[in-house]
């Protein structure tokens, strides 16, 4: 197991890397204390900040939700260009005849991004305890609009701990085409109009 | 001798371990002398620190002033009476807890310093050119925005089978890549593939600026290559069919040596195309090895029964051998299996079903269905179909109205008839030429109606182009033939 999330970790390392600086922002952010700094180790820890056990329900939010979210912005732009041009328009060169980089480089950083990012395993741990623990004191109201939320980060860390988390990445990229055509033309023409 | 060998090395062997012993014994005694000495000299300290009697460092209050080594002696003492365990996991030299958490492994300082971990310049760089390369992302898709949405308005129309719709979209996205510098080759790839299953097959010149002949090996233009050889293979097919055919085409029915041509058509499934005029690029694709189609063979036998005037069993026959022949090119059967379907009174339905299938914008369907119910004397019926046809704007509207000339010259309302002819002749002129079909259905409506002024009008126009109006309407205007047998003999049609 831990050889495939490293392997993947490493193919995504402009994710991983995204990842552990977004974690890093918000330990910072929040006053977390970071015991170990490193953002690219060769454990389990790789794309993740090694910080303090966490307890209160706002910064075991914050730290899953933060890195998530970011992550998530930078994936989708560039996943989004990076995919139209590559397998809608399949721009694989430019009209000069030379190999269309900037498209694959989009592609493979906005797959990476979208691949990293759920928090670890503990931190999605520590979020449940201290949203929906018995000793959590969260209001009911909070549980449940951070529900939906909180399932996504969840699930999304148990998947990431075994690497598919690229696999779908990598097929949300082949989707995007899809999902741009139910309301790009729409849009552009009503831009137009 | 050996017993007494053995019996002396094992004496040797004694005396060796003896002396082990005794040496290692002798070094445990004078550890132990110094464990001893060892356990006074800490036992004396502490009680001394304990008593506050210990010395301070010669060097130490030599050097720095008596309030410094004050404190650092203090925190000498401090150290050495913290254990191991207490200390701060950090620095290592403080006692660990704060304040505000007792439990903590860090000392005060320590934990104020990693609650503001700090970060390396270099992960700063990187994370900012990260985020240049998000905004020349956005940037590009902003550029890109209308070329994707052209693109995927065609993708969206090709999905709902509208393929004359799709192809105008897909030459329109062609249009604005090339004014935006794209070079799309996936939306060309789809462009000739639309064009392909529409029978367009001239695809080779519109690939070999736009996609690299290295990439028809790969396998995303697998298909595209496939389709390439196959209309390479027809427009051989298709030109080797002219050339045999060609020279008879305004001859009369009489004089087409019909066995002799439909042998020379035959005899081509057993020839390979030589001598091909090619269009070769440099650096271009070049096809596979074209070779002659059956199906297109079937086709062009098709069209010598047609030129003969053959009987519909003939043209059926032959138009049964294309969809054996290749069951995938609707494009050459499909009108003329549906048109003869409905002649020879069989069901259209599932050839009108396999061409909306095909192309959802396709008329053709409907207009076999009219046909259909009119040749089955069911004209009210197929008067209504072809009206909603021609309400809803259909590209064939010209032809809808014939047929609906024709349904009502078999109800015997020739005005009507007369009306629906001169509105289809009409549209078909402001459009381009009518056709031949639709000037002589204009001039058996003229006749029917007795509108001579109209009659004469047609018969200029086919005098212009050097013909003449068709031998049913002659005749039916003679009086040597009836409607009826115009309209429900042979053909069944003009």
């Amino acid at each position: 197991m831990k050889i495939v999330y490293l392997i993947v970790k490493y193919i995504t390392v402009v994710g991983t890397f995204l990842q552990a600086f977004f974690e890093h922002l918000t330990c910072r952010m929040y006053g977390i204390l970071v015991e170990d700094g490193r953002y690219l180790r060769s454990n389990e820890m790789c794309g993740h900040i090694e910080h303090e056990l966490l307890k209160k329900p706002s910064t075991a939010f914050g730290i899953a939700f933060f890195p998530f979210l970011f992550n998530l912005l930078f994936g989708l732009v560039l996943t989004a260009v990076g995919s139209m041009n590559i397998f809608c328009l399949g721009e694989f060169f430019t009209v000069s005849g030379m190999v269309n980089l900037a498209s694959f480089l989009f592609l493979w950083v906005g797959i990476s991004c979208l691949t990293n990012l759920f928090p670890q395993i503990e931190d999605a741990l520590a979020l449940k305890s201290a949203l929906y623990g018995k000793d959590s004191h969260v209001n009911i109201v909070v549980k449940i609009i951070a529900a939906p939320i909180f399932a996504i980060l969840y699930a999304g860390a148990y998947l990431q701990q075994w690497g598919v988390t690229l696999l779908t990445s990598v097929g949300f990229s082949f989707l995007m085409p899809l999902i741009f055509r139910s309301f790009l033309p729409q849009l552009m023409a009503a831009l137009a109009a | 001798m050996d017993e007494q060998k053995e019996k002396t090395q094992g004496g040797a062997l004694d005396e060796e371990t003896l002396k082990e012993l005794e040496n290692a014994k002798a070094l445990h005694d004078e550890m132990e002398e110094l464990a001893a000495v060892f356990q006074e000299e800490l036992d004396r300290t502490k009680q001394e620190a304990k008593e506050g009697t210990l010395e301070k460092p010669q060097e130490a209050s030599e050097e720095i002033s008596e309030e410094k080594a004050s404190e650092e002696a203090q925190d000498e003492e401090e150290s050495t009476e913290i254990p191991e365990d207490c200390l701060c996991d950090c620095c290592g030299t403080n006692r660990r807890g704060t304040k505000e958490n007792p439990d903590s492994l860090y000392c005060e300082e320590c934990e104020a310093g990693l609650r503001h971990y700090p970060f390396d310049l270099l992960n700063i760089i990187l994370v900012l050119a990260a985020l240049v390369l998000v905004f020349y992302g956005g940037f590009v898709f902003a550029n890109h925005a209308k070329t994707y949405a052209a693109v995927l308005k065609a993708d969206q129309l090709l999905s709902e089978n509208k393929l004359y719709s799709a192809l105008d979209s897909y030459s329109a996205a062609a249009n604005t890549m090339l004014n935006e510098h794209i070079n799309g080759e996936l939306v060309y790839k789809r462009e000739l593939l639309t064009l392909y299953k529409l029978g367009g097959m001239n695809l080779l010149p519109e690939t070999q600026d736009k996609i690299k002949p290295f990439e028809f090996k790969l396998p995303h233009f697998r298909v595209l290559r496939l389709a390439i050889d196959d209309a390479e293979s027809y427009m051989a097919t298709a030109a080797a069919g002219n050339g045999i055919v060609a020279p008879y085409e305004a001859k009369k029915p009489e004089e087409i040596p019909y066995d002799q041509l439909i042998a020379d058509l035959e005899a081509l499934k057993s020839q390979t195309p030589e001598n091909l005029e090619r269009e070769e690029i440099e650096g271009g694709y070049i096809p596979a090895t074209p070779s002659y189609r059956p199906a297109m063979i079937a086709f062009y036998k098709y069209y010598v029964a047609l030129l003969c005037e053959k009987d519909v069993e003939t043209q059926l026959q032959f138009a049964e051998e294309i969809r054996e022949a290749d069951p995938n090119a609707i494009w050459i059967y499909g009108s003329v299996l549906g048109d003869l379907y409905a002649k020879s009174g069989k069901d259209v339905e599932p050839i009108c079903k396999q061409l909306e299938d095909l192309n959802a914008e396709d008329d053709t369907p409907a207009l076999l269905r009219v046909a259909s119910k009119r040749i089955a004397k069911n004209p009210e019926e197929a008067i209504q179909l072809a009206e909603e046809q021609v309400k809803a704007g259909s590209n064939m509207s010209p032809e809808f109205l014939r047929q609906q000339a024709l349904c009502y010259l078999a109800l015997e309302d020739y005005e009507n008839a007369f009306q629906k002819a001169n509105a289809a002749f009409e549209m078909a002129f402001s459009n381009g030429e009518p056709s031949v079909q639709l000037c002589d259905t204009y001039a058996l409506c003229a006749a029917a109606a007795q509108k001579d002024k109209e009659y004469a009008d047609v018969e200029k126009i086919f005098k212009e182009s050097h013909m003449t109006v068709s031998s049913e309407v002659q005749e039916f205007r003679n009086g040597t033939r009836t409607l009826a047998s115009i309209l429900e003999e042979g053909d069944c049609d003009l």
